[in-house]
């Protein structure tokens, strides 16, 4: 167990004192005079019996006293005993300034103001937004906790950090698909499964190639309400793989895969892991007639309810849980934006930019506006969110949105089928027509040096939210209070009792 | 009236808070004997009828002559000797017990001399015995009176050698007034007053007791001293009952060798009203 304050418990050796009044007092019996002692012959009667009332009290007492000082000295859970806690506040975590803010809280009624430090690539005296991050501005020494996104390579290395590295990775689960969800870090899947499906603990992973094979097919037995985290060690990064398995997409890192649903209405789940540039490349190729120029970052983001302008303008939708880095750019472009519906669709936290607006974004990596020159473009997100069903990642909902974004053309594209065809020939489709581009979602090359490093260093137990901290340590604070008011309680009771019968 | 004597002895009492016009007015009401009668009858004067005499003992005659109501006195009346043992020994201080025997003492000397009785006090321990032979003078009763409201308790309960040096200052048949809480052996107790029965000597006496000593409720194991030896006595409570067994057998024995004895007694008891104890004792002495 650790404390908030623990020089306070300098005060415990105060709790034995009702232990050495008791001790110093005894309890000699009081003498009475008496007119006919005379009469009793014996020189005693009756035995002295251990007084169990007076020392139950005294025993009260001292745990009182106790329970008083561990209290004011705030507790802390034994594994959450930590003696700074790092909170990320580089730029990288733009736009979460409030779930971090929220964090930075909880974490300081937990642990006080002074174990908490905020970083980037230095240490700052006040949270602040910005800068790149850098691990190696914690110190090395003490059990840290870290809130960090870990948008950063080699940290264990550059930190130096030996105890264990605890985090928080901000991220928000999805739910609504299934009963799992999963986290992914890179292509190295990096796995944490989560059951939510009381009735039912066996899942079962499937891993394929991009021709259908079986990579790796696992059945796991996973508890109804805990998680369990794997590391499968793929082949070939840049191959495209499937994975069938009762999952759900967590949200991503700024530099990993992307993960799209392929066969969301079945029983199980599958998702697709796209290599590099593979689709984007076929896409663009046959869009733009170009193949390196694909590289950008630009995320595109779709949603079943994106309002679709025939105009000369740019959407960007934001759901719930948007890239971080487009997050932040968007963010401030949504202060004003209420719901509004188009065309049947609800649309809520949505912008609209005129083209050109995104110039100033080459730092986070969008689009160059060059490269799109008089052309309308619709930017989608790839957001998951409970509150969308799972058709917004399956061909039927590209489909149906290309039909949306072909209505009033000359036809709409339907298909189930989803590969890199597909979506070659919705490219050949829109740049036939003219009028739209339409990006889609570009994966970049993760570095998997993270993710091994995670899987390395960490042996997943090491993960805790901060939400998890703060509910056990609340609750174990509570506890200790509500024990030292038992003890009141039962020593006033026995207290007055003994005095009454004195 | 009230002679002036007469008068500061009411004021001693009254300075003790004994209720002397209540009792006086209450239980003599009517009453001509001697409460402590039972010898002569034979005549022995007049006095001055009093509100409260009896108006079948006024003489007629006298009244005829005089034309003043005259109440004839008999010897049975004034020549009781009454000889009031108060024991001054320290159990007596238990509770209280000591200033009730005193007032107690006070009170029927009082009442003797009103009624004309010789009244003699003892005060007796195991060492000291004080003797104020008997006489119905007011100087007299006034320092029976001091005597048994001031004396402080002292030694230790000696029935035996007390009522021994008793029975050689008594020679004439005589009221023998007891006033102790009977702390002594019950043999010693019985066998000193044996004595005074044979001799054909009226005894009274009057068992000042306290509830606490025959109830015993202690909460807690105590430490009994003895207020004569200074015995200690560890007392827990689970002892209690076997004390209570022998604290009234101790006394049921003494009462019962009372009885067979002819002696009367009467409980005292220092919690309950004074008044109300002597009150019921003076009317079952009619």
């Amino acid at each position: 167990m650790g404390f908030m304050y623990p020089g306070l418990l300098y005060l415990l050796p105060i709790s034995l004192l009702p232990l050495i009044l008791h001790l110093i007092r005894g309890e000699k019996p009081e003498k009475v005079f008496l007119s006919w002692v005379f009469l009793v012959r014996e020189e005693k009667l009756g035995r002295k019996k251990f007084n169990l009332e007076r020392s139950l009290i005294t025993l009260l007492r001292i745990l009182f006293l106790l329970g008083t000082i561990i209290f004011i000295s705030a507790p802390v859970p034994g594994k959450y005993n930590f003696s700074e806690i790092y909170i990320d506040t580089s730029l990288s975590l733009k736009g979460r300034e409030k779930i971090l803010l929220n964090k930075s809280k909880m974490v300081s009624r937990i642990y006080g103001e002074r174990r908490i430090h905020y970083f980037s690539n230095a240490l700052k005296r006040e949270f602040h937004i910005g800068g790149k991050t850098d691990f190696s501005v914690i110190p090395s020494s003490g059990k840290v906790f870290v809130i960090s996104d870990f948008q950063y390579t080699g940290f264990k290395k550059l930190t130096g950090i030996n105890s264990a590295l605890y985090m928080d990775t901000l991220l928000v689960h999805n739910s609504g698909f299934s009963k799992i969800f999963l986290d992914i870090f890179s292509k190295d899947l990096f796995l944490k499964i989560k059951n939510y499906n009381m009735l039912d603990s066996s899942k079962r992973i499937i891993l394929k190639d991009a021709n259908g094979t079986i990579y790796k097919d696992t059945v796991i037995l996973i508890e109804y309400g805990s998680s369990r985290t794997f590391n499968f060690d793929l082949p070939d990064s840049g191959k495209r793989l499937h994975l069938f398995a009762e999952l759900l997409p967590e949200d991503d890192f700024r530099y990993d895969n992307i993960i799209e649903l392929t066969l969301p209405l079945e029983t199980s789940i599958s998702y697709s892991i796209i290599g590099k540039n593979r689709f984007v490349e076929k896409f663009c190729e046959s869009a733009f007639g170009i193949k390196e120029e694909t590289g950008s970052q630009l995320l595109v983001v779709i949603d079943k309810n994106v309002p679709l302008y025939s105009t000369n303008r740019v959407i960007v939708y934001f759901v719930k849980k948007p890239y971080p880095w487009l997050q932040a750019f968007g963010i401030e472009k949504m202060k004003d934006t209420t719901m509004f519906r188009y065309k049947g669709w609800e649309v809520r936290n949505a912008v609209l930019f005129k083209h050109g607006e995104l110039s100033d974004d080459k730092g986070y990596g969008l689009i160059k506006p060059t490269m799109f020159d008089n052309k309308k473009i619709i930017f989608v997100g790839f957001i998951p969110s409970s509150r969308h069903s799972t058709l917004q990642y399956s061909p039927d909902f590209w489909a149906l949105l290309f039909s949306e974004i072909m209505s009033g053309l000359d036809s709409a594209f339907f298909t189930t089928e989803y590969s890199s065809n597909a979506y070659k020939e919705f490219g050949e489709m829109l740049r036939n027509r003219g009028k739209f581009l339409l990006v889609l979602p570009d994966t970049v090359e993760c570095n998997t040096k993270i993710a091994e490093e995670f899987i390395n260093y960490f042996d997943g137990t090491h993960f805790v939210k901060v939400e998890k901290i703060y509910r056990d340590t609340l609750r174990l604070r509570r506890g200790v209070l509500f024990l030292v008011l038992i003890i009141f309680v039962l020593e006033s009771f026995l207290t007055y009792h003994y005095l009454r019968k004195r | 009236m009230l002679k002036r004597e007469e008068v500061e002895l009411l004021d001693t009492l009254k300075k003790y808070r004994i209720k002397i016009d209540k009792i006086m007015e209450g239980l003599l009401q009517g009453l001509h004997r001697s409460p402590f009668h039972g010898f002569s009858v034979d005549f022995k004067e007049y006095r001055p009828y009093e509100k409260g005499d009896d108006p079948r003992w006024i003489d007629w005659k006298l009244y005829a002559r005089s034309d003043r109501f005259f109440v004839k006195k008999f010897e049975e009346e004034t020549n009781v000797r009454i000889f009031i043992s108060q024991d001054i020994s320290n159990s007596m201080e238990f509770k209280g017990k000591h200033e009730i025997a005193g007032k107690l003492v006070a009170l029927l000397t009082y009442i003797a001399y009103f009624a004309g009785d010789y009244v003699g006090l003892f005060q007796f321990n195991n060492k000291e015995r004080l003797y104020v032979s008997p006489s119905r003078k007011p100087a007299h009763i006034k320092r029976i009176l001091d005597l048994a409201l001031t004396t402080k308790p002292s030694g230790k309960t000696d029935f035996l050698r007390a009522f021994d040096l008793l029975s050689r200052k008594i020679s004439k048949r005589s009221l023998i007034i007891i006033i102790s809480d009977l702390m002594d052996e019950a043999d010693k107790i019985i066998n000193s007053l044996k004595y005074f029965k044979a001799r054909h000597h009226e005894l009274i006496v009057f068992h000042i007791i306290s509830h606490e000593e025959i109830v015993l409720k202690y909460q807690r194991d105590i430490i009994g001293v003895d207020l004569e030896t200074g015995r200690e006595l560890p007392l827990t409570r689970e002892s209690l009952s076997h004390l209570r067994t022998i604290i009234n057998s101790h006394f049921m024995d003494i009462y019962e060798q009372f009885k067979k004895l002819g002696i009367r007694f009467e409980r005292f008891f220092v919690e309950d009203s004074f008044e109300g104890q002597i009150t019921r004792f003076f009317i079952r002495r009619r």
